[in-house]
């Protein structure tokens, strides 16, 4: 016999889900409700995007270890990039993937640290009273520390503020000005992670990972090729992915639709390299790469027609990061200053402070909250 | 029914709004689970670009809230659908619309239908849907069509469990009255509640 809930269920309506523009433009309105509230602690927010994702671990972290950027903005920065004509990725992407294969391991043993350095210029957008949005962008060098099992060091250097116009200057005049100079921060075993996800899993058939790519399982996220080549960039950026999976992720991404190479390009740095691109929603998204060690070399995103909520000329670079180092290395430079106890479990962190370093911290489990007399940051 | 209490990362909804307590930034793996369950939601009872608008701002008022989470609660989603669910009688507050567009219906005659063949037509369930009284329309509507179980939606809405089930019952009679749909055996909501 058929009710009333199953008839109800019969013409309950199955909606078209949001457009990828839609869903971008909710996530950038929750992006900046975030970055206001993270200004408000003293605080910058940085985007999910550019950089590594998931490198910290679960909960309440430091926020001078993840400070970044909300939304695409910074454009005007650094404008002058000449779109390229673009080429067929396939080619370029065989032939990283030959020279990957044959480069050696970069994986720290007990005791050891993958050392990664970087430069990136990150926009932040910044919600002000009466629904005026201030946009800036900072430079930051950032060098990073990361054992095996967890244990580590970042250390960030933040460079000036950035303004689009004399006009964006003043309207930023009232955020509150970021820390200047050197933030330590020391990180308890269990509480970092040198890899977006455990690597040992992946698939090292190119088609395989490719599929796997596609759907969303490695990392989660939308299904589909603009969302799989982020994430070939997650896997390769500062990781210490073995060559056998570089290989495999090189030809993998060469079957990702829409890809396409730009040949031989300049980074931020004064670097050569080949870039690959995938645009979206007028950004093309480049991944630089040395020919000579296929390393990830540099990313940027470069405005490339009308984006939303980004106002700058075709061609401004909105945010790009340069990797200048990566190499395992015996100790770290500094020894903390608070004991990096108790260790962070899966989905436990949180920050504590350095007493007279208000710049400086340590990330250690959760459990140090029932203990610590030290502020929580 | 068969959801996953933990995101693929491992880490539960829970946990991670906790953790954006401190770190405001982690709410977005919210968004990023339960963006498209919401927008469905709201989609089916209201047109697409005011779906867009809600759905959006679902999420930015859950996170100035996220301190009203209740750490027990392993599925942030029944939390989004009741903010959702506040934030459409709002609008329609405002708009002084309170009755006419809570709920969009598949206008079209179901498929590996038996017996809804003869049932009544899209219009005669919209016109029963829109004579109901609100409370009892949302409680329905979390339950029939976002399969949520009583006590997801006493979290939603932030109600006993008892008033779900007398507003469930009391829902369910007024459509059959209207509809002329005989009572199913053992329904279990049927009996009247003394919570409401």
């Amino acid at each position: 016999m058929t009710d009333e809930l199953d008839l109800l269920r019969r013409h309950r309506s199955e909606p078209a889900p949001p457009s990828e523009q839609t869903r971008a433009a909710a996530r950038q309105s929750l992006e900046r409700a975030m970055s206001r509230q993270a200004h408000t602690q003293g605080a910058v927010v940085r985007r999910r995007g550019i950089r590594s994702r998931r490198r910290l671990l679960a909960s309440a972290a430091l926020a001078v270890v993840i400070a970044v950027v909300a939304i695409a903005v910074g454009a005007s920065v650094h404008s002058g990039s000449t779109p390229q004509p673009a080429l067929a990725a396939g080619p370029l992407l065989q032939r990283l993937a030959r020279v990957a294969a044959a480069q050696p391991a970069a994986v720290p043993g007990p005791g050891q640290y993958l050392y990664t350095a970087s430069h990136s210029l990150t926009g932040s957008d910044t919600a002000l009273p009466g629904g005026v949005y201030c946009q800036m962008a900072f430079e930051q060098y950032r060098q990073n520390w990361i054992a095996a099992n967890g244990e580590g060091l970042f250390r960030e250097t933040d460079g000036p503020a950035h303004f689009l116009s004399p006009r964006e200057a003043k309207a930023c005049k009232d955020v509150p000005a970021q820390p200047a100079g050197v933030s330590n921060t020391w990180a308890a075993p269990g509480c970092l992670s040198i890899d977006p996800i455990p690597l040992g899993r992946l698939p090292r058939d190119p088609a395989r990972l490719r599929a796997r790519l596609l759907t969303g399982k490695v990392e989660g996220g939308p299904p589909g090729p603009g969302e799989a080549f982020t994430q070939v960039g997650d896997l390769l950026r500062e990781t210490d992915a073995p060559p056998a999976l570089r290989a495999a992720l090189y030809r993998a991404a060469a079957g990702l639709p829409r890809v396409k190479s730009l040949g031989t390009v300049t980074d931020k740095l004064g670097r050569q390299g080949v870039a690959l691109a995938f645009d979206s929603h007028g950004v093309r998204h480049e991944l630089i790469f040395s020919a000579t060690t296929s390393a990830l070399a540099a990313e940027q995103d470069v405005l490339i027609g009308r984006a939303q909520g980004v106002h700058a000329p075709i061609g401004s670079v909105l945010e790009w990061s340069a990797y200048s180092q990566s190499q395992v290395v015996d100790r770290l430079p500094a020894k903390s200053p608070l004991p990096l106890t108790p260790p962070c479990i899966r989905g436990g962190s949180t920050g504590l402070s350095v007493p007279g370093h208000p710049q400086d911290g340590v990330l250690v489990g959760e459990a140090a909250l029932l203990r610590s007399k030290t502020p929580a940051r | 029914m068969g959801r996953s209490l933990l995101a693929p990362d491992g880490i539960s909804d829970s946990a991670t709004i906790a953790g954006s307590l401190e770190r405001p930034e982690s709410f977005a793996e919210i968004f990023d689970r339960h963006y498209v369950a919401v927008h469905r939601y709201l989609a089916r009872r209201i047109p697409g670009a005011q779906a867009d608008d809600l759905a959006s701002t679902t999420f930015v008022v859950a996170f100035e809230r996220r301190r009203s989470f209740r750490p027990d609660s392993t599925s942030a989603r029944p939390w989004l659908l009741g903010i959702a669910t506040n934030l459409l009688h709002e609008r329609h507050r405002v708009a002084r619309r309170e009755q006419g567009t809570l709920v969009l219906l598949n206008a079209e005659r179901p498929a590996n239908n038996d017996s809804a063949s003869d049932g009544p037509n899209t219009d005669r369930l919209a016109e029963a849907l829109s004579t109901l009284d609100s409370a009892q329309r949302d409680v329905l509507l979390l339950h029939a069509w976002e399969e949520l179980s009583y006590e997801e939606i006493a979290e939603a809405l932030d109600i006993p469990i008892g008033t779900v089930r007398s507003r469930l019952a009391r829902a369910r009679a007024h459509l059959r009255s209207r509809l002329d749909v005989p009572r199913a055996h053992a329904d279990p909501t049927s009996t009247r509640s003394t919570y409401d």
